[in-house]
């Protein structure tokens, strides 16, 4: 790594000690211990914070369908330190890769203090990158990241802005429906509904999520895989979000769908776009996308989950739903996000990332 | 700014002597002729910039100008780093921002990427001769780079991402502008800038952190004493007082052909809803959409920050937000306006850019 400073600062190459600390992947064990120090960090100086419990810990970290990211630093068996990602299949170039989504990165603060920077933190995150980064490794490590962390990652760790993130947002107009009334209205715009997630039993997605992803996927350079294993891991086995599933189908088989999830982000209440997977204008399908569309502002509009007046989501602003959804309605909106990325081939710059890669907010942590 | 090398390296041991310095009166012919040399070697639109422009550029512009040079003994221009000065009013007080443009080295003399070259030797002492706290130093060094360029001044100059930029756009036809002449506002059209502009703009900077000074002598040269380019200025005034100016000519922007939305200054609002003078704004839109349609030039575009108030106003009459190659980056001297601040508190439109 270019950015590392002298020799001396650097972590044991043998052993990955640094001083009194061990830094290496994380073992089975270490799960109280990092979630202790991960509760404890992040309660600071906020209030609202719910403690993360080990179910949602495991579902993030041992349940994901695309592996487990993690370094830790150690320091008398206490887990002091954390670089961590939520790995992800991409397709791009032709071939299978991973993507990482940097996530819950923490240094317990006993432990940010009398350390010459770079800190632990940075030096835990320089194993990562050893780790899994890399031309025949992860791909791409990425994150919508709070100020502080950008300006460490910016200096020491190879972090470059993808984009600086706006986001689409939708007035809802108050159209309160029971259940049995959006449901009659969905059926007349032939699009079927199911919720998925903490607290519903359905089953979530079959193989047909995959067929529909690799009829739409020629459309983007890059783009996460989303199949039964990623969206039943992210959406219906999750352990703590209800999300809300639109689909349409063609002689049965799925044909594009939407997830919607109510929920607090930017702002208390909002209506969330999670995600979208349907046939862009040109496609000779386009009219289940418009369809879905009319489905999800309904949706929205039902207050189904709870009240909101505006729905939010965000494309990649090269794509065709970018311009799409502003003719329905949505609006581009200044954001405090940026996404950033640590690339580990020249190919996939930031430059071309930009370009070439489709995200929406399934691809975040963040709803 | 003044620094003597025999040698760079050895792999540019062709290099005959050089000096670094300051531009000096008397180098004009010599940018000029490398200039013209660089960039019609790349481009083959490129049309060769004449004395005239190129003192409008730098030596006629109220703002001052920027121009560091890598200058053999017999008076060849090796390279370039040089940038567009605006006078600027940073939370409420005088200051400098400058626009990296025109930054070139001769393809003899090139050094690659790793080791750095001409581009780079130019612009350290462009950085350090000419950054610095305000009023007189550039706080904040921008541009709209080329990737190969921003990738270097990433490495090696410190340059940063602002933000990726997207534009406007909008059908003429297709404008929704209610209450047009019910608002108590007049558009007339103008040759020259009036003298009440500065007013204005102070009315429409005490609502941003930053704003380039749009004064009558800044605007005056940048709209109509620029060779070559015929620019359309219409001025707003509700009962005699002026609440808006904006600026139109023909051309394209990112590629795309279309009347451009050049500038906009917009006076404080009238009611405690609108961020600006709602009225006068349509009525000013009015007039793009005409002249628009009359020119038939085609889709108007429009360039602001995305936490700009018109960023939103636009898009409520029927501008669309559309991607463009264009990514904004900078370099601040002065630690509070780092790019954070910049893309929440910065005012900007076209005109602040060579782009139109």
């Amino acid at each position: 790594m270019s950015n590392r400073p002298d020799p001396a600062e650097r972590v044991d190459s043998k052993d990955r000690t640094f001083g009194d600390y061990q830094i290496r992947p994380f073992q089975p064990g270490d799960e109280a211990s990092l979630l202790e120090a991960f509760n404890l960090v992040f309660a600071e100086g906020n209030p609202d914070y719910v403690p993360r419990t080990m179910a949602e810990w495991r579902w993030a970290f041992q349940e994901n369908p695309a592996g487990t990211r993690i370094m830790v630093a150690v320091k008398d068996g206490q887990v002091v330190a954390q670089n961590a990602c939520l790995p992800v299949r991409v397709w791009v170039g032709g071939e299978e890769r991973i993507f990482g989504q940097g996530v819950d990165s923490f240094c317990h603060p006993a432990h940010r203090a009398g350390l010459r920077r770079p800190g632990l933190w940075v030096k835990t995150v320089w194993e990562f990158i050893d780790e899994y980064g890399g031309r025949d490794k992860d791909l791409l490590h990425y994150g919508w990241p709070i100020w502080s962390a950008w300006r460490i990652g910016k200096t020491f760790l190879k972090y470059e802005v993808v984009r600086t993130q706006n986001l689409m947002v939708r007035p809802l107009a108050t159209n309160p429906r029971t259940d049995a009334e959006l449901d009659a209205h969905l059926a007349e715009l032939e699009v079927e509904r199911f919720d998925i997630g903490a607290g519903c039993d359905h089953a979530g997605f079959d193989e047909q999520a995959r067929w529909l992803w690799d009829r739409l996927a020629g459309d983007w350079g890059a783009s996460a895989i989303r199949d039964a294993a990623f969206l039943n891991w992210r959406l219906t086995a999750h352990p703590r979000h209800r999300y809300t599933v639109l689909a349409t189908r063609k002689d049965g088989i799925l044909w594009s769908y939407a997830i919607y999830r109510h929920g607090d982000w930017t702002e208390k209440d909002m209506g969330l776009c999670v995600d979208w997977l349907a046939p862009a204008p040109a496609h000779a399908d386009a009219d289940h996308a418009e369809r879905l569309h009319a489905g999800l502002i309904a949706l929205a509009e039902s207050n189904h989950g709870g009240r909101a007046t505006t729905l939010t989501g965000i494309f990649p602003d090269p794509s065709p739903e970018f311009t799409r959804f502003q003719e329905r309605g949505w609006r581009v909106m200044p954001s405090e996000y940026f996404m950033i990325g640590h690339h580990y081939h020249r190919r996939y710059d930031m430059l071309w990332l930009r370009k070439h890669w489709w995200y929406t907010l399934i691809d975040t942590d963040l709803v | 700014m003044h620094s003597r090398h025999s040698l760079f390296s050895s792999t540019l041991s062709s290099v005959p002597p050089y000096t670094i310095r300051e531009y000096q009166p008397g180098d004009e012919e010599a940018i000029l002729e490398t200039f013209n040399r660089v960039f019609s070697g790349v481009d083959p639109n490129f049309v060769p910039r004449t004395l005239e422009e190129w003192r409008w550029t730098y030596t006629d512009n109220p703002s001052g100008w920027r121009i560091s040079l890598a200058v053999t003994d017999d008076g060849q221009v090796i390279s370039q780093y040089a940038g567009i000065a605006q006078r600027m009013l940073l939370d409420g007080e005088p200051a400098h921002f400058s626009q990296a443009v025109d930054s070139m080295t001769d393809p003899a003399f090139r050094g690659g990427l790793k080791r750095p070259g001409f581009f780079v030797l130019t612009g350290y002492p462009y950085a350090e001769g000419y950054g610095g706290p305000p009023p007189d130093k550039d706080t904040v060094m921008w541009g709209l780079p080329v990737p190969p360029a921003w990738r270097i001044g990433n490495l090696y100059l410190k340059y940063e991402l602002i933000r990726t930029h997207l534009k406007l756009i909008a059908d003429p036809d297709a404008l929704e502008l209610p209450g047009l002449g019910q608002h108590g506002v007049d558009i007339e059209e103008l040759t020259e800038f009036p003298e009440d502009a500065e007013e204005l703009f102070l009315e429409h900077a005490a609502r941003h952190g930053a704003m380039a000074v749009r004064d009558k002598q800044q605007l005056d040269w940048r709209y109509t004493q620029r060779p070559g380019y015929d620019y359309h200025i219409a001025a707003a005034r509700r009962r005699g007082r002026l609440v808006g100016l904006t600026i139109q000519r023909a051309g394209s922007f990112d590629g795309a052909p279309g009347s451009l939305v050049c500038d906009w200054i917009c006076g404080k609002p009238t009611d405690a809803i609108a961020p600006f003078d709602r009225g006068a704004a349509l009525e000013m839109l009015a007039w793009h959409k005409h002249r628009a349609i009359a020119g038939g030039a085609g889709p108007l575009t429009a360039l602001f920050p995305d936490t700009a108030p018109e960023w939103i106003g636009f898009q409520e009459v029927g501008f669309r937000a559309r991607d463009t190659s264009y990514f904004l980056v900078g370099r601040n001297y002065v630690k509070q306006y780092d790019m954070r601040w910049l893309r929440r508190h910065w005012y900007y439109t076209l005109g602040d850019t060579d782009l139109a």
